[in-house]
């Protein structure tokens, strides 16, 4: 037997562990869950098998995102440990389930929680600016879901100022890296007007970090309204469901977050020929109405004409009617003294000289004698 | 929001109006003129707005890896 050094049993279970941790810092590991338990709602026990082996895993119950049940598939990110009782064991970091018939157990127990909870509830979403300027993009630079997504957006409208956080949309990684991208963009001091999280078609477990409780709340505490558009053909991600509005496709996340500059231009041009009409319109009611006061002003002025001609003539004929020719053709004589007409007895001498005129001449005459009438 | 988007938007609602009152019934003449002449201006730099303006897209220079 090779002389070592002689180590305790605690010191010997380091280097072991040393050596394990230098040789294989973690592995990504994919198995069927079994013996699943949660000790004091803490500690989370289970072994991964496949047809021929099993490992046994331990985790915290707070990292644990995704509700696990044995038989399901699940793919982990672990370090490998031996414990202080000598008990090998693969420390989990993190983990998400595999295969539609997983997939979709977690997703159906977490959609019941989080709804339960109220996040989908639509009183929760937000109306979005009409003319958003900035907009935080959250997807993967490389994928065709970002390069469709600025395609539309520069086809349909401009000025808009874009950025985009690149992180992994699939993967063990994507969680934690979208998550990150969130909570950035809602920590600058402006924020952005629209928050959208985007990433194109894939399978399910590709899919997989949108339905990730940790992803949905965090899209659910945004203080940016957000838009998630994840293409894909079967149930929407959760991460759809607490947002603010869903968008079936990046292309069509485009598409609902701003208008389209032709149907705008349209509009313009339209406007102004509808302008035009309505200020024709304007001049031709101004023209009727004025020439219908014309006309109305003329009719007043010739009723007006007529109505004081007849009363001149009216009048004339009064002062016709009462004239002394008037007075003399009815039968009336005039008396003239020698100082001018005669309307009083008072005014006469007996002896005087008077004329009369009647309507056919005059007569020359004395005055003999007068006498006053008691009326 | 920035100054930009305000504009835009104020110069919409402003044009908005516009053509709102010339559907209401307090449309006058002399009035009318002048809105008119409003209007157009605002559409036509609206127009120039969307026609001129381009997308300014970045790539945010940070890792969001753990």
């Amino acid at each position: 037997m090779r002389e070592t050094s002689v180590l305790s049993v605690s010191d010997a279970l380091d280097v072991l562990n040393d050596t394990l941790a230098a040789a294989v810092p973690a592995l990504i590991v994919e198995g069927e869950v079994s013996g699943f338990s949660v000790n004091r709602g803490k500690f989370v026990f289970f072994d991964l098998k496949d047809e021929e082996a099993s490992l046994p895993c331990f985790m915290m119950a707070f990292n644990l995102r995704f509700p696990l049940q044995d038989g399901m598939k699940v793919r982990l990110l672990a370090t490998p440990s031996i414990t202080a009782k000598g008990r090998f064991s693969m420390t989990v970091r993190e983990l998400q389930p595999v295969g539609e018939g997983s997939l979709k157990k977690a997703y159906e127990i977490l959609k019941k929680k989080l709804e339960a909870e109220g996040l989908f509830a639509p009183e929760r979403k937000r109306v979005l600016p009409e003319f958003p300027k900035r907009i935080a993009v959250v997807s993967s630079s490389g994928a065709a879901g970002w390069a469709d997504f600025t395609k539309i957006l520069n086809e349909r409208w401009g000025g808009l100022e874009v950025s985009l956080a690149d992180v992994s949309v699939q993967g063990l990684s994507a969680p934690a890296e979208v998550i990150k991208a969130i909570e950035y963009f809602n920590q600058q001091s402006e924020l952005a007007d629209l928050l959208v999280i985007i990433r194109g078609g894939g399978s399910a477990d590709d899919l997989a970090v949108f339905s990730h409780e940790d992803v949905v709340r965090a899209v659910s505490a945004s203080r940016i309204p957000t838009v998630v558009g994840v293409g894909h053909e079967t149930d929407e991600s959760l991460a759809e469901l607490a947002a603010d509005l869903r968008a079936s496709t990046p292309s069509n996340a485009a598409q609902l977050i701003i208008p389209d500059k032709k149907d705008l231009l349209e509009r313009l041009t339209s406007g102004r020929a509808a302008l035009l009409t309505r200020l024709s319109d304007a001049i031709e009611d101004w023209q009727n109405e004025v020439s219908t006061n014309r006309q109305a002003l003329s009719t007043y002025l010739s009723h007006f004409l007529k109505s004081t001609q007849q009363q001149v003539g009216h009048h004339l004929e009064l002062i016709r009617q009462f004239s002394p020719e008037a007075a003399l053709q009815r039968g009336y004589g005039v008396v003239k003294g020698e100082n001018g007409i005669i309307s009083s007895v008072k005014n006469v001498r007996i002896g005087e000289r008077i004329q009369v005129s009647l309507k056919d001449g005059t007569l020359g005459a004395t005055v003999n004698d007068k006498r006053q009438s008691h009326l | 929001m920035t100054k930009d988007n305000h504009t835009f938007k104020q110069k919409m609602a402003q044009l908005e109006e516009l053509l709102a009152w010339f559907e209401s019934d307090q449309v006058t003449l002399e009035a009318a003129v002048e809105k008119y002449e409003q209007a157009l201006a605002l559409s036509k730099e609206l127009e120039e707005e969307l026609k001129l303006a381009k997308n300014k897209i970045e790539i945010i220079n940070k890792k969001f890896t753990q």
